[in-house]
Formats: structure tokens, C-alpha cells, sequence
């Protein structure tokens, strides 16, 4: 057995520890909101924070994560997350959505990290997090946004 | 007719000659298997090294001063005993020969084996297992070598930036689902480390250099090469073709590069 420390529970789960902790997140604790987008860690789709940092959770391990704070998407709270989603529903970001927990949860460790990013920060930061609707001119919008709000 | 040369030729290290007969020079020949040296023994030059691939020629007369042939009339001796009895000469070569080699070759290298193992080094140094991290702020990928996707940066220290840190995605070993490799430590090497576009000798003294090589010693270098994330280069996971030379060797190899004093090529 091993245990998960997600969103502030423990959860017990009889699975291996080389189970993809995506897998796990979504099946066994149907927590669906992260996404399964390319399974190698290119698409950002699966992002979610580990102990704070952001993690591919397409590549990570549940038997590395255990004894690790996992937050998912549905789980993320505090005054950067709070400006984050602001952000990203004033400006109506959001087309298709299949992306934006990723982009999300990109975006509010880039700004814990940096709390006035550059546009090239930005590009940096953000270079992992794919979107196919093309909405990244609003994303980036949206984090300047966000940066002002928390200044 | 071919004559061995002297055998304590043979298992001496590089510039035994000249140090051991007092002389300023080394001969020009050996008068044996017309063994040359093209060159001084002493520097480090890539023709310097007469024991790694013998130049077999005419039988030549010496051509060494009387100080040569003074200080060593007893290994003429030796030799003409040997001449006599070729049988023994071939089965106290094989003894020998395989003795010095259990007993460990690094303790008599050389220059000339300190380069010639260089020459193996470099090519796992230059393998993409390797030079892919020790680039300037953006890694390489896969045996193709081309730009990491999804690009990264080496950031403030070596491992990324926010969101695009290594560990984000790199974990401690290989991950078989994902296919992304894992190591500890995973990250670019220090800037002080940057390999990409240096020369066989120019890699050669960046490795040995302190200053440049995170203030390691030569015996600490042989160390590192067996730290975790260079081992990694061993086991890089699938799709990804390992360093060539098995790990043991290459330990050995930079033992012999050491006790050779760490040649360099030009």
C-alpha cells in the first residue's frame, strides 16, 4: 500500500509503485481535472504541484511522490491562485479547456518563482505548457494581469 | 634477423632510458626489432610513444653515444643470453608480459599510455550521453543531439527555470512509461564545464584543470566518473544508445590516463 498525500488528504492505494502518478490521480482518486495529453512529459497537459514545484505527473512515479504534498488543480488555493484564476476568467482565456489546468498550474509556480515576469520569462516558464487552441497571447495577458493584482 | 629488445625496454615506463642511463637523449634506435622513436619520449607529442604499435624496420647499427652503450653493457648481456635461447625469451615475455598486467598496468604507464588511453576517454566524453549536458544553457537530446523539447534553460543554477525545472520531469532513475531519463542530480553541467566544440586536447587540459573541472584532482576525476549521474551514461534508458566502452574500462582507462600524468594531445 502505498500512500498519497493529495490536495491536503492522505489516500491509502493499493497500486504499484511505478504506477505513472496520473494513473492514479485520475483512476483511482477520480480527480480528472489534471489531463492525460501526451504521456512524455512534452505537452504539460498533466501538470500538478510537488511539494511546491511543478511535476509532470505523466513522469512521476506514485512510488516517488508518496511522502510528497501533492495539489492538483482542484486543490489549489492562496493568493497566487487565486489571482491566477481571476486572470484567466476575465480575459475569457479558455477556449477548448483540455490544456488550462496545466497552463494554470504552470503559471502560478512561474509567479511564485517571479513576481513580475518578462514576456521572455514568460516564454520560458511557460514552454512546456502546449495549447492547440492557440491561446497563448491571452495566457500571457493573463499572467501579466495576475503579476499586477499581486503586487 | 629480428632480436627482442631488451625486456626491461619493454616494461619500463616512458622515459626510463634516459633517466635510468644518466644520457641526455634517447637513442636513436634499438638495435633489436629496429625499434624507433620518432620523437622525444618526454613530451606529448602523439608520435612520442614507441610501445603502442612498433614501427618494425630494418635492422639498424646503434646510433647511441659510448654513454649509452656503457651505462647499459649489462642488458647487452642479457640480450645476447636471450638470443641464444629464443624459446625462453618468448616464454619469459608471456610471464612477464601477463604479470605486469595482473599486477596493474597503471603503475607502470606512461605518457605514451597516458595518451593513447586519452584516446579512448575522449570518445565517451564526446558521446552524446555526455556532451548532450555539458552544454552552455540548453541542453541536447537523444543520440540525434538536436534541441531539447521542450526547450529549457539552465536558469540561476543549472537546473531550469519555474515551472521548467529538470526535476519537474527528470526523476532519480529512468521513467519506462514516460521514456524520460532519470538520474540524481539530474541537471546541466556547470558553465565551467562546457564541453560542446573543444578539441580532444582542449578537453583534455578543461578536464584536468582545477580551476575548470570543479576543483577535482586527477584521482578525484576517476572518482567522479562513477558518480550516479555519470553512471547514468551506462544506462540511459530505451531508445537511447549507451557509452560504448563498458564502464570498467573506461574506469580503467582513466587510471592508466592518470598514472601516465594525464596526457594531452596537441
Amino acid at each position: 500500500m502505498i500512500t498519497l498525500n493529495v490536495n491536503g488528504e492522505s489516500h491509502q492505494l493499493d497500486v504499484s509503485p511505478e504506477m505513472p502518478l496520473l494513473w492514479a490521480i485520475r483512476d483511482k482518486l477520480n480527480l480528472t481535472g489534471t489531463k492525460f495529453g501526451c504521456g512524455h512529459a512534452m505537452c504539460g497537459a498533466c501538470v500538478v504541484h510537488l511539494d511546491g514545484e511543478a511535476a509532470r505527473s505523466c513522469s512521476i512515479m506514485v512510488g516517488e511522490a508518496a511522502g510528497k504534498r501533492i495539489t492538483t488543480i482542484e486543490g489549489i488555493s492562496g493568493p497566487v491562485a487565486e489571482a491566477v484564476t481571476h486572470a484567466w476568467q476575465s480575459l475569457d482565456v479558455v477556449q477548448c479547456g483540455y490544456c488550462q489546468s496545466g497552463q494554470i498550474m504552470s503559471a502560478i509556480v512561474l509567479l511564485n518563482e517571479n513576481k513580475n515576469p518578462t514576456d521572455e520569462d514568460i516564454n520560458l516558464g511557460m514552454e512546456g505548457n502546449i495549447c492547440r487552441c492557440g491561446t497563448y497571447l491571452r495566457i500571457r495577458r493573463a499572467i501579466h494581469r495576475a503579476a499586477k493584482a499581486l503586487a | 634477423m629480428n632480436r627482442g629488445p631488451p625486456l626491461q625496454v619493454l616494461l619500463q615506463p616512458e622515459g626510463w632510458w634516459s633517466r635510468k642511463t644518466g644520457c641526455a637523449e634517447l637513442p636513436e634506435t634499438i638495435p633489436m626489432l629496429g625499434l624507433e622513436f620518432p620523437g622525444s619520449a618526454l613530451d606529448d607529442s602523439e608520435h612520442a610513444v614507441p610501445s603502442l604499435g612498433y614501427n618494425v624496420g630494418k635492422v639498424q647499427k646503434s646510433s647511441r653515444s659510448s654513454c649509452h652503450y656503457m651505462a647499459n653493457r649489462n642488458l647487452y648481456g642479457t640480450n645476447q643470453m636471450l638470443r641464444a635461447r629464443p624459446g625462453l625469451l618468448i616464454v619469459l615475455l608471456i610471464v612477464l608480459g601477463t604479470g605486469a598486467s595482473v599486477w596493474g598496468q597503471t603503475q607502470s604507464a606512461g605518457a605514451g599510455d597516458s595518451l593513447a588511453a586519452w584516446r579512448k576517454i575522449v570518445t565517451v566524453l564526446q558521446h552524446p550521453r555526455c556532451l548532450n549536458c555539458h552544454q552552455l544553457n540548453s541542453p541536447l537530446q537523444e543520440d540525434s543531439r538536436r534541441m531539447h523539447i521542450p526547450h529549457v534553460v539552465r536558469g540561476a543554477d543549472g537546473h531550469g527555470v519555474g515551472p521548467m525545472r529538470c526535476g519537474n520531469c527528470h526523476n532519480d532513475s529512468n521513467n519506462l512509461t514516460s521514456r524520460t531519463p532519470g538520474a540524481p542530480e539530474w541537471s546541466l553541467a556547470p558553465v565551467s564545464m562546457l564541453w560542446q566544440g573543444l578539441s580532444s586536447g582542449d578537453l583534455c587540459r578543461m578536464l584536468k584543470d582545477p580551476a575548470r573541472n570543479g576543483k577535482r584532482s586527477p584521482e578525484a576525476l576517476v572518482g567522479h566518473m562513477s558518480s550516479p549521474l555519470v553512471l547514468w551514461g551506462w544506462n540511459p534508458g530505451p531508445g537511447l544508445e549507451p557509452v560504448p566502452i563498458p564502464h570498467a574500462e573506461f574506469i580503467n582507462l582513466m587510471k592508466v590516463w592518470v598514472a601516465g600524468g594525464t596526457a594531452c594531445p596537441k
